[in-house]
């Protein structure tokens, strides 16, 4: 059995907050130190308690307004996290996404990968997926829920224009799991290969979208994002 | 020639050489010379009229006239002083009297009968009758009543000539028809006033033929009156004086006036229309014929009584005085001649009374046109506004609009809005003063049709303005119908979908339970069945809430909303745009329109079109941004009608003063285009 992980859950609907709590503590694998309804509560505990992740709802307008429309951008969760990346690089922060837009994903990547996870929500059915994500971000590393990953080169495959275009369908795979924020090891093992071949992928698939091979993951995870995000647009004639 | 015509020329002749002969063998050169000024040129000029149209009635007249006048001076002033003496002497006073009193009437018929020669009316016969009845019983009643027979007055050496018929018994009608007789000249008068009578019943161009005559015995008489008012009580060698000074311009002035009457005005159908300046500059010469002689008359008439310092002070006053009267008389002649006109101060005044009554557009050129044409005794003017864009605007007064015969530009600002024109004088030509009257007007109509001419843009604005409007409400109201149709639409899935889903949901967990009481091992099963059904039911809501309104667009702003929407679209979606255009945000009211316009023009395309792929352009030049989504389907023939869709995004673009445009063909494909200005402030009207 491995050490539980602390970490602290923000969410502003009551009910989602304590399900989940009681979801993670249950897991046995999860010290939930505090478990709070807004931005600013959840950068008062994460000050108070250290924990070593966090477990954030995107959106979590401020209390007593009830209307989150209204054009201005409520990512109080995705502002959250850069918060606290930025006052404790150390803490892993996971936000939970009503959302499968990859712009959001996107937003908080902005500031760079390391330590940051989005998941839609639909993972809080999915405890295993929960789990590991809260313990990559403790531990530095980067998560994004396939679901959106999936939509963002699904999309960008199909132009015909696109450079992913050239890839193989196995190529296509490695990217999908690069761009989920895997590792090597991780991707040989979710793809069943050897990790000397999935090497071999990532050199060509480098190589094919004419980026320079970056071996730290974060940095790769930021390279292959940014370049499905770009291959998107086509400039205007 | 008509045989009468030619017997009257030839006694007329005879007479007149005849008289001349026997004055100038007595020595009397005086007298002779008085028959070849006087009875001669009446002689001459009906000769004339006989020779040129020998069957008109007037030529008889004029003849009858000349030659009875020669022979009543002949026999007056020459054969009766010189068979003076003899017995029979008493038969040419007789037949001298018959003679003068027939040149008395043939003056009046001339006169009266003019410009016809024949009698038109009962009145007129019987008046005539009447004279010459007087005139045949006159000579003999005199006789009778009288022991002598009437002599020349200004003849003294002429012996008194005893009447044979004298009977006294009759003697108490003797002054009477002394009276009568002496008076007889007065039927002369008579034929002016049935002359004038006439010309008052007139129309304007039977006055033309009349009105020279007219005017020439009104003159005359005017010279001829005072002579013979003044000469019972003046000296007879004054007499003769006066009347050397004042036949001349009686002469010229009758005389003057029938020639002008019959040979100009197109009586004998010689019709040389004489030019109006030259008409005027005769009358006015006229006019001042008799102001000179008028003034020699009073100035004899003084004399005889005064002493010459008085006289000549006299007749200074007498010109000071007479100067008012001369001014009228000017005026007067100037309307004779050209017409009855308004002076330019009237027209001036009118115009602008015109003006200040600001009537309507549609008045106000009519009326100016029609003081212009009053002012100018046009027969016709026109007031022309010149509109841009649409046909000039015109108002007329007065009939026969044809070639102008002036025209004046109406100037504002030095631009040309318009333009006066002006038909001819029924009666002449336009004189450099009404030139400059009307460009007087032309000015200040300029600023008044100026504004009529604002009026009638702001009415042509006010009509667009209007179709706006209502373009506005109906669009408003499809606007509204759409809503509704919207919220409808999301009840409706509410109820039907996420409602039945989670029914079907709670119906499962339900089962989960039973089975877990009853240590039924499929409980699991059914617990991860409900789990997946719940993670579709999310996904369906996700999507849902996306169609609704994407949050991202909210968030993330046009370029990101567009690119997560392509992402679920089934076919291929190439974004056209710089990448500068990221996280580029817009007022919510042109992200939400732009939004509308690309999510519709893509389902659009999703559905109908059956295109394989489908550009979509997000581009911000110059203040405006634009969105452009062209498909590679089937396209449609765009004179069919107008889909629902279609004219809400046009509604929905114009909210924004957007604009929104279709183009598209069978088998062309479809573009959708839309430009929202960015400057625009949203109103806070909603």
């Amino acid at each position: 059995m491995t050490e539980t992980v602390r970490i602290v859950i923000a969410d502003d609907n009551y009910l989602v907050r304590e399900g989940t709590r009681r979801l993670l503590e249950d897991s046995g694998e999860v010290t939930v130190v505090a478990a709070v309804g807004s931005a600013p509560e959840l950068l008062d505990a994460v000050r108070r308690a250290g924990p070593q992740a966090v477990l954030t709802d995107i959106r979590m307008p401020p209390a007593g307004s009830a209307g989150q429309q209204g054009g201005a951008p409520a990512m109080e969760g995705i502002d959250a996290a850069h918060a606290i990346k930025a006052s404790d690089p150390h803490v892993g922060v996971v936000v939970l996404s009503q959302y499968a837009d990859e712009s959001y994903a996107f937003e908080l990547f902005r500031n760079g990968t390391a330590g940051l996870a989005y998941l839609l929500k639909d993972r809080v059915g999915d405890l295993h997926h929960l789990l590991s994500a809260l313990r990559e971000v403790a531990a530095g590393g980067s998560v994004i829920d396939p679901m959106v990953v999936e939509a963002l080169v699904a999309r960008r495959a199909r132009l015909r224009e696109s450079p992913l275009a050239k890839l193989t369908a196995r190529e296509l795979d490695v990217l999908r799991e690069m761009a989920q924020g895997r590792g090597n090891a991780g991707i040989a093992a979710r793809l069943t290969l050897s990790e000397s071949s999935v090497e071999k992928h990532v050199n060509a698939i480098f190589a094919k979208l004419g980026l320079s091979g970056e071996q730290a993951i974060h940095r790769r995870v930021a390279a292959v994002l940014t370049f499905l995000r770009d291959a998107g647009l086509r400039p205007p004639v | 020639m008509r045989p009468v015509s030619a017997v009257l020329s030839v006694t007329g002749g005879i007479a007149l050489a005849a008289a001349v002969a026997i004055e100038w063998v007595n020595g009397n050169s005086q007298a002779a010379v008085w028959l070849l000024i006087g009875p001669g040129p009446f002689y001459a000029v009906g000769l004339a009229a006989a020779l040129r149209r020998p069957d008109h009635p007037m030529s008889a007249w004029l003849l009858a006239g000349g030659t009875l006048f020669v022979m009543d001076s002949s026999l007056g002033d020459a054969v009766l002083p010189a068979v003076g003496g003899w017995s029979w002497a008493w038969v040419v006073a007789l037949v001298w009297g018959w003679v003068t009193n027939a040149n008395t009437i043939t003056g009046a018929g001339t006169i009266g009968l003019f410009p016809t020669g024949v009698a038109d009316g009962r009145g007129t016969r019987r008046t005539l009758r009447i004279a010459v009845l007087l005139g045949l019983l006159l000579p003999p009643l005199y006789a009778v009543s009288n022991p002598t027979l009437p002599a020349d007055w200004q003849d003294q050496h002429t012996p008194a000539i005893a009447s044979p018929f004298y009977w006294p018994a009759t003697a108490p009608l003797a002054p009477a028809v002394r009276l009568a007789h002496s008076s007889f000249a007065v039927w002369t008068a008579i034929g002016l006033v049935m002359l004038a009578l006439r010309y008052r019943g007139y129309g304007p161009s039977d006055r033309r033929r009349i009105r020279w005559l007219l005017l020439g015995l009104v003159a005359a008489l005017c010279v001829v009156v005072p002579l013979m008012a003044l000469a019972p009580v003046l000296e007879p060698s004054r007499v003769i004086l006066l009347a050397w000074i004042m036949w001349p311009p009686a002469l010229v002035l009758i005389l003057g006036s029938i020639v002008v009457s019959v040979f100009y005005d197109g009586i004998f159908g010689i019709d040389r229309p004489l030019r109006r300046s030259m008409v005027y500059r005769t009358l006015m010469g006229i006019i001042a014929l008799i102001y000179i002689a008028v003034a020699a008359a009073l100035g004899v008439l003084a004399g005889q009584y005064l002493a010459t310092g008085v006289v000549v002070l006299f007749a200074v006053c007498a010109t000071l005085l007479f100067q008012p009267v001369w001014r009228r008389l000017e005026r007067w002649a100037d309307r004779w001649v050209f017409g009855a006109r308004l002076d330019g101060y009237e027209v001036l005044a009118r115009f602008g009374a015109t003006l200040e009554s600001s009537p309507g557009p549609a008045e106000l050129l009519p009326e100016l046109a029609d003081v212009v044409r009053h002012g100018l005794g046009l027969q016709w003017s026109r007031v022309v506004l010149d509109l841009p864009g649409s046909a000039p605007l015109a108002g007329a007064a007065g009939a026969g609009v044809d070639e102008p015969a002036l025209v004046v530009p109406l100037t504002y600002a030095g631009a040309e809005i318009g333009r006066i024109e002006c038909g001819p004088r029924p009666d002449g030509l336009l004189l450099a003063e009404d030139r400059t009257l009307l460009g007087h007007l032309a000015g200040q109509a300029a600023t008044a049709v100026r504004n009529l001419y604002l009026a009638a843009e702001l009415a042509n604005r006010l009509e667009v303005i209007r179709r706006q409007a209502a373009e506005l409400t109906r669009s408003r109201a499809r606007l509204a119908r759409v809503q509704d149709t919207e919220r409808q639409r999301i009840q409706r899935d509410l109820h039907d979908g996420v409602q039945q889903d989670l029914v079907v949901s709670i119906a499962k967990l339900a089962m989960a339970r039973e089975r877990l009481r009853r240590s039924d091992p499929r409980a699991g099963e059914a617990l991860e069945e409900l789990q997946r059904d719940l993670g579709t039911l999310l996904a369906g809501l996700r999507e849902f809430a996306h169609s609704i309104h994407p949050a991202v667009l909210a968030d993330q702003g046009l370029l990101d909303a567009l690119e997560g929407h392509a992402g679920r679209l089934p076919v291929e979606v190439v974004i056209e745009a710089e990448t500068s255009l990221r996280g580029m945000r817009y007022a919510p009211h042109v992200e939400t329109a732009a939004w509308y316009l690309l999510s519709e023009a893509l389902t659009n395309a999703v559905k109908h079109s059956g295109a394989g792929r489908v550009t979509v352009g997000l581009a911000q030049p110059d203040g405006r941004l634009v969105v452009e989504v062209r498909d590679d389907g089937r396209g449609f023939d765009q004179a069919a009608a107008r889909g629902l869709g279609l004219s809400g995004l046009a509604d929905r673009m114009s909210v924004v003063h957007g604009t929104f445009a279709v183009t598209s063909g069978p088998g062309l494909g479809t573009t959708l285009r839309g430009e929202i200005p960015l400057a625009w402030q949203e109103d806070a009207d909603d």
